[in-house]
C-alpha cells in the first residue's frame, strides 16, 4: 500500500500548510485589532476582549478561586488596555495578555483579601456541580504547564491549535501537555484508559 | 481517533466529552468588556536610541581633542616651535677703580661695558610627570623678559654724576686703607707670635 500511505503523507502536509496559513491570518487581524485598540478604537477592544476572554478565563481559573476569576478577568483587560501602546510584537498580544493573566493570578495570593461565607443558595448550587468541582480541583494539583492547558480545553473547549494560536505556544508543545496532563488527570481520578 | 479529539474535536471519545460536559458550567460566560476610562493618555514610546546617536558627540569631541593633541606633539617633536631669544643690551658705568700698592688707578669714568642679557627659551622636552616628584620653581619668563638694567648715565646730572664717582673714590680708599691696616696688625701678630715660639 505504498499509494495510499503517500496520499496519507501529501495530505498531512497540505492540512499542516493550511493551518500554518489560517494561523498567520489570524495573527495577522490581531495585530490590526491590537493596532485599532492602540488609536484608542473602543470597538476593536470589545472585539480583542471577545477574541481573548476564554483564554484569559481559562488561565486565571487554572489558579484562582471561581469567584474571583471575573474580577480578575476584567482587571487583566483593563491593565491591558492601559499599556497597549509598550507592546512592540502587536501580533504577540495572545501571549501578552495569558503572561499579564498569569501574573494577576500570581499577585492575588500575594494580596490578602477579606472572605466571606457562602450563602445557602449558592451552597446549593455547589452541591449540584460537586463533581464538576472535584475534577476542577483535580486538575488545579496538577503541574502549571498541564492544568493551563487541560483547562483550556475542557473547560473553555477550545482545541489545541487554537490554545497555540492564543497562547504563543507551539502546537507541538500543547499537543505535548494535553497528553501528558491527560494521562496525570486520568491516574488522579481513577479513570482507566479506554483503548 | 482518540487523540484527534483531543487535540481537534474529531471523531468521539465518550471520556473526554464526560469531562467536557462535567466542567462546562465553569466555561466563560460571554460577558461585555469592561467600561473603559474616558481618557487614556497613550504615550508614544521613543525609539531606542541607536549606538553612535547615543555617543556620536562623545566621539566627535574625543577626535577633535585627539587631532588637536597629535598635531601640538608632532610640533614639538620636530622642534617647528621657534625658539624664542631675547636679548636686552643694557649699559652700565664701570668704575670700578683698582688699588694696586696702595695707589688708586682710576678708570675713565665714560668707559661703559655693554652687558648682553640673553633670555632663551628652553626647547620643550615632553617628561612623564611623577606625582611625587619635588616641584622645581622656575622664573617666570614673563618677568625676566621686562627686567632692564637701570641706566644711571642717562638718569644723573652731571653734578651728582661726580659726587657719585667722589663717593665712590672715597669709599674704595677708605676700603683699600682698611685693608692696609688689617694686613699690618695680622702681620705684628704673626712677628709677636714668632718672638713668642723663639722665647
Amino acid at each position: 500500500m505504498p499509494d495510499s500511505g503517500m496520499t496519507r503523507n501529501i495530505f498531512f502536509f497540505a492540512k499542516s500548510e493550511t493551518t500554518a496559513a489560517t494561523a498567520a491570518l489570524k495573527t495577522s487581524a490581531q495585530a490590526q485589532i491590537v493596532e485599532r485598540v492602540c488609536r484608542g478604537d473602543a470597538e476593536a477592544f470589545g472585539e480583542l476582549y471577545k477574541m481573548f476572554t476564554p483564554m484569559v478565563h481559562g488561565i486565571i481559573l487554572a489558579r484562582v478561586p471561581r469567584d474571583e476569576v471575573a474580577d480578575i478577568v476584567q482587571e487583566v483587560f483593563l491593565s491591558a488596555f492601559k499599556n497597549l501602546h509598550s507592546l512592540r510584537e502587536k501580533a504577540a498580544v495572545g501571549a501578552w495578555l495569558a503572561m499579564i493573566a498569569r501574573n494577576r493570578a500570581a499577585e492575588f495570593y500575594r494580596t490578602a483579601r477579606p472572605t466571606e461565607e457562602l450563602s445557602e443558595d449558592l451552597r446549593q448550587k455547589e452541591n449540584c456541580n460537586a463533581e464538576a468541582r472535584e475534577i476542577l480541583k483535580t486538575i488545579r494539583s496538577l503541574p502549571d504547564t498541564y492544568r493551563e492547558t487541560l483547562v483550556l480545553r475542557l473547560v473553555e473547549g477550545m482545541t489545541g491549535q487554537e490554545i497555540a494560536e492564543q497562547t504563543g505556544l507551539t502546537p507541538e508543545s500543547v499537543r505535548v501537555n494535553l497528553h501528558r496532563g491527560m494521562k496525570l488527570l486520568r491516574e488522579k481520578l481513577g479513570i482507566k484508559e479506554s483503548k | 481517533m482518540k487523540e484527534d479529539y483531543l487535540w481537534d474535536k474529531t471523531g468521539e471519545d465518550a471520556e473526554i466529552q464526560a469531562l467536557e460536559n462535567a466542567l462546562m458550567a465553569f466555561r466563560c460566560e460571554e460577558t461585555a468588556p469592561p467600561e473603559l476610562p474616558q481618557k487614556v493618555f497613550t504615550v508614544e514610546k521613543a525609539e531606542p536610541r541607536r549606538f553612535f546617536q547615543r555617543f556620536g558627540f562623545a566621539f566627535a569631541a574625543f577626535a577633535a581633542v585627539a587631532v588637536i593633541f597629535c598635531a601640538v606633539w608632532f610640533q614639538i617633536a620636530d622642534n617647528k616651535i621657534p625658539v624664542i631669544e631675547t636679548v636686552a643690551e643694557t649699559t652700565a658705568p664701570k668704575n670700578e677703580d683698582q688699588v694696586t700698592d696702595g695707589q688708586i688707578i682710576k678708570t675713565p669714568d665714560d668707559v661703559i661695558a655693554p652687558v648682553k642679557i640673553v633670555q632663551t627659551t628652553a626647547p620643550r622636552v615632553a617628561a612623564k610627570i611623577r606625582r611625587n616628584a619635588v616641584p622645581v620653581v622656575r622664573p617666570n619668563k614673563a618677568v625676566l623678559r621686562n627686567i632692564k638694567v637701570k641706566e644711571p648715565a642717562e638718569t644723573l646730572t652731571a653734578e651728582e654724576k661726580y659726587a657719585y664717582d667722589q663717593l665712590m673714590l672715597a669709599l674704595s680708599i677708605t676700603g683699600s686703607k682698611l685693608k692696609i691696616v688689617k694686613d699690618k696688625i695680622d702681620g705684628i701678630e704673626e712677628q709677636n707670635a714668632v718672638l713668642d715660639t723663639v722665647k
